[in-house]
């Protein structure tokens, strides 16, 4: 189906494209649960990929999968060319996937500058101890680093909250600062837990110009896991759908509109 | 009481406080990241007694030289425990760790007791410690004087570390959330060993210093002085450094003058510091500093 979305299912076309995440055959059994189920995806290099699913589906775990949270049972997952399989997951977040949570799970404790400046370890080259010392080296990366970071909550809207503690921002501002921090780690592939979730409609559209402009300018793919169909249809371009496990479909927004297994697995099998 | 002997008897508080300040915070910091109580943490107290005994018994080293090794050795001695005890039950039910922790604890106790003897070694001090001053009119021996200094010296560096680095910054993003801390690309294990090997440090410091306050050391002094220490970061708030050093401080104030102020209750000293303990569990569970535990849906 995605030969589809890449042109008319002309292969050379695909290989133009650079695939960054390939996920192959994944599946991952929890007892006798299935949670997801032989689940095969490639997303290209700069995509707005949407993955969309009745509770439960299987979603976040997919996720998981990829971030390296779980192992799958069976599988494999591809990142740019290597396989990530089993890598921990600091070792994933090193080689740029970065992700944000469906329940927001900021540093509460810690300023919003502190959150962001948590995920600068990645790429930091000094050791831990080294402000102690005062190393002059160390002293102009760190203020490098603070500078790069203040220009992230900036980039995000929070450039006035910096100091603030980030479990005392409101909702909103939290989702922002989750994105900040994720981009922090300097990610070439961006993981979004329902980032809508819990949004109002004027915060919803915000939102998806906030999505789009942050692909373009740190150049990002984006892969999304979202319930807001507006969100969904407005801004992936191609989108897959998950129910028990499985991928029921895949394809453009339109197509998955009018697929019938997905109108099936969300609204019954009498609906139609 | 005259003024002096209650000045005296407050300087002798802070200084036993700074003390149990110092390993509080050790039981603090691992409780904070893993959820764990490192029963072991009072016998690393012990060794850096020894460590220190035998650098200046047998190698001739210098006082202060000595004391540094030793302390190295107790970092070392703690990133070991936890890398060879703690790591493998990573996943493991908590009360597994736990036991584990008491083990170890007994382990590192008996080892001292087959190797070194359970006959008390005297620990040789400095001259600086063994200088009497007088402050007010008030006669304050060297160590009840020099003692707190170093430790609210070492206590401003442990501060300065929690609160103004990037390895005081993952431990506190760590305790709070490993799993996404481990998701911003923080190698965790190695920020777990670094909180090991800084609580180590700080009760091999806190053993030496009680080795000069006490003079007399033995594989198991340690005992007491841990279960008052983890008392002090019961009642300062379990996780919270500061609450640590709080509760170190209260906890040595409070067993000193009940002396001070009722002689003849001398003997339920130790008794007075758990009833304390017993009452905080009761009564304010969270301690002074921590927070209540926000339920996790």
């Amino acid at each position: 189906m995605f030969l589809e979305y890449c042109g008319g299912g002309k292969e050379l076309m695909v290989d133009n494209h650079e695939r960054i995440l390939h996920l192959e055959n994944l599946t991952i059994a929890f007892g006798g649960l299935l949670a997801v189920n032989d689940f095969s995806l490639t997303i290209y290099r700069g995509d707005l990929v949407g993955l969309i699913g009745p509770n439960g589906a299987g979603k976040t775990t997919v996720f998981n999968l990829v971030s390296g949270q779980y192992i799958p049972t069976r599988g494999k997952v591809w990142f740019d060319g290597r396989e990530i399989t089993g890598l921990s997951p600091d070792r994933i977040t090193a080689l740029g996937i970065a992700r944000t949570f469906q329940n927001i799970r900021l540093f509460g404790d810690l300023s919003a500058l502190e959150n962001v400046l948590v995920s600068f370890h990645v790429r930091t080259s000094y050791s831990f101890l080294s402000p102690m010392f005062c190393f002059p080296r160390s002293r102009k990366e760190e203020r490098r680093i603070r500078e790069e970071a203040y220009s992230l909550l900036e980039a995000v809207g929070l450039g006035n909250f910096a100091r603030e503690k980030a479990s005392s921002l409101p909702y909103g501002q939290q989702r922002r600062l989750e994105i900040a921090r994720a981009l922090a780690t300097h990610p070439r592939l961006l993981l979004l837990d329902e980032p809508a979730a819990g949004m109002n409609p004027q915060e919803t559209r915000e939102l998806m110009e906030f999505i789009q402009r942050i692909r373009r300018d740190f150049e990002l793919t984006i892969f999304l896991i979202e319930h807001d169909m507006k969100v969904v249809m407005g801004i992936c371009e191609r989108v897959a759908v998950m129910d028990f496990g499985i991928k029921i479909a895949e394809g453009t927004p339109s197509e998955i509109r009018n697929n019938p297994r997905v109108i099936e697995a969300y609204l019954g099998a009498e609906a139609q | 009481m005259t003024w002096t002997t209650f000045f005296q008897q407050l300087m002798n508080g802070v200084s036993v406080g700074s003390l149990y300040a110092l390993l509080a915070i050790g039981y603090t910091l691992v409780y904070g990241i893993l959820g764990l109580i490192n029963f072991a943490h009072s016998d690393v107290f012990m060794l850096g007694t020894y460590f220190a005994f035998f650098m200046i018994g047998i190698f001739l080293l210098p006082w202060w030289i000595s004391v540094l090794i030793g302390v190295g050795l107790c970092a070392l001695v703690g990133v070991t425990i936890e890398r060879v005890a703690y790591r493998p039950l990573r996943n493991a039910p908590r009360i597994s760790a736990l036991i584990t922790a008491v083990g170890v604890s007994f382990f590192i106790e008996n080892l001292g007791l087959v190797t070194v003897g359970a006959r008390p070694k005297g620990f040789p001090r400095p001259e600086l410690m063994k200088n009497v001053y007088f402050i007010a009119g008030a006669r304050i021996q060297g160590v009840t004087f020099w003692v707190p200094l170093i430790s609210i010296a070492v206590l401003l560096v442990l501060f300065y570390l929690v609160y103004r680095t990037k390895l005081g910054m993952a431990m506190r993003a760590v305790s709070k959330d490993m799993e996404t801390t481990r998701l911003m690309g923080v190698n965790v294990d190695r920020v777990i060993l670094y909180a090991f090997a800084l609580g180590s440090a700080l009760a091999g410091i806190g053993g030496v210093l009680w080795a000069c306050k006490y003079p007399q050391i033995n594989p198991l002094m340690g005992i007491f002085p841990g279960w008052k220490a983890f008392t002090a970061a019961v009642v300062g708030g379990i996780g919270n450094v500061v609450g640590a050093m709080i509760g170190g401080f209260i906890i040595g104030l409070a067993e000193i003058m009940i002396v001070a102020f009722f002689p003849n209750l001398t003997g339920y000293r130790d008794a007075f510091v758990f009833a304390l303990l017993i009452i905080f569990l009761l009564v304010k569970p969270s301690g002074i500093m921590g927070e209540t535990l926000k339920e996790k849906v």
